[in-house]
């Protein structure tokens, strides 16, 4: 059930994070962390009790996104470095 | 070091197009822009509507657009090597998610990332990142900021 936290929807209630990776503010409140996934870079909300499967990557010591071509361990640093490459 | 930069845009939403509100991009692979503060709001007359926004990749460069030249934050830095744009026409391929929210026009929305989580641009060329609109209630003018580094 989406939360309306000072006028932004949440999918629920957030996380708590000790270590958060950014921070949502509305309004000039903070109404959610964000954590960032080691192998795509991208930022995403965790909510209690959402049941989302995630994974967490024994390697980069980090939660996942959760995407399918995340579960494989290619950090974002060397994801570059093969880029650079080619 | 590198140097920060913040471009500023006041754009109207264009949900379902799938193109970028305001985006930065690289046409030479030699810096990695990275957004580490995002701020959205709307001006006009308050209303309850709501804008689902989006961070996107991009894995094209966006045409039709105008140009928005990044301002330096330390006046005595040069012109960014990273180009930035709103309102493009075509183009501006949306690629993989970063980030998304859903907020109220009335409501003003920031994002700050932790030192070393910003979003990083991919170092090949051609490739950026840009904020969509998925969604909307209604049409409504954003008013936008994002600071970058690179």
């Amino acid at each position: 059930m989406p939360i309306d936290r000072e006028g932004v929807l949440l999918p629920g209630e957030p996380q708590f994070e000790r270590h958060a990776h950014g921070a949502m503010i509305s309004n000039g409140v903070e109404i959610g962390h964000t954590l960032q996934c080691p192998h795509c870079g991208a930022h995403f909300l965790s909510i209690k009790g959402s049941g989302a499967r995630r994974g967490y990557c024994y390697h980069c010591n980090a939660v996942l996104c959760g995407k399918l071509v995340c579960m494989t361990c290619v950090p974002f640093e060397k994801m570059q470095e093969l880029l650079e490459k080619g | 070091m590198s140097r920060t930069y913040s471009v500023v845009a006041g754009v109207t939403s264009n949900a379902g197009t799938g193109l970028p509100l305001l985006c930065t991009w690289q046409t030479a692979a030699t810096v990695r822009p990275k957004w580490f503060d995002i701020l959205v709001g709307a001006s006009g007359v308050p209303a309850d509507y709501y804008v689902t926004c989006s961070v996107n990749r991009m894995t094209a460069a966006p045409t039709g657009h105008s140009v928005l030249t990044p301002s330096p934050i330390d006046p005595a830095d040069g012109a960014a090597v990273a180009t930035a744009g709103k309102l493009a026409t075509g183009a501006g391929t949306i690629g993989v998610a970063l980030m998304n929210w859903a907020q109220n026009q009335r409501a003003t929305f920031r994002w700050v990332a932790a030192p070393g989580k910003e979003l990083v641009s991919l170092i090949t060329t051609v490739c950026g990142i840009g904020i969509y609109t998925l969604a909307h209630t209604a049409a409504m003018i954003l008013e936008m900021t994002v600071f970058f580094e690179e």
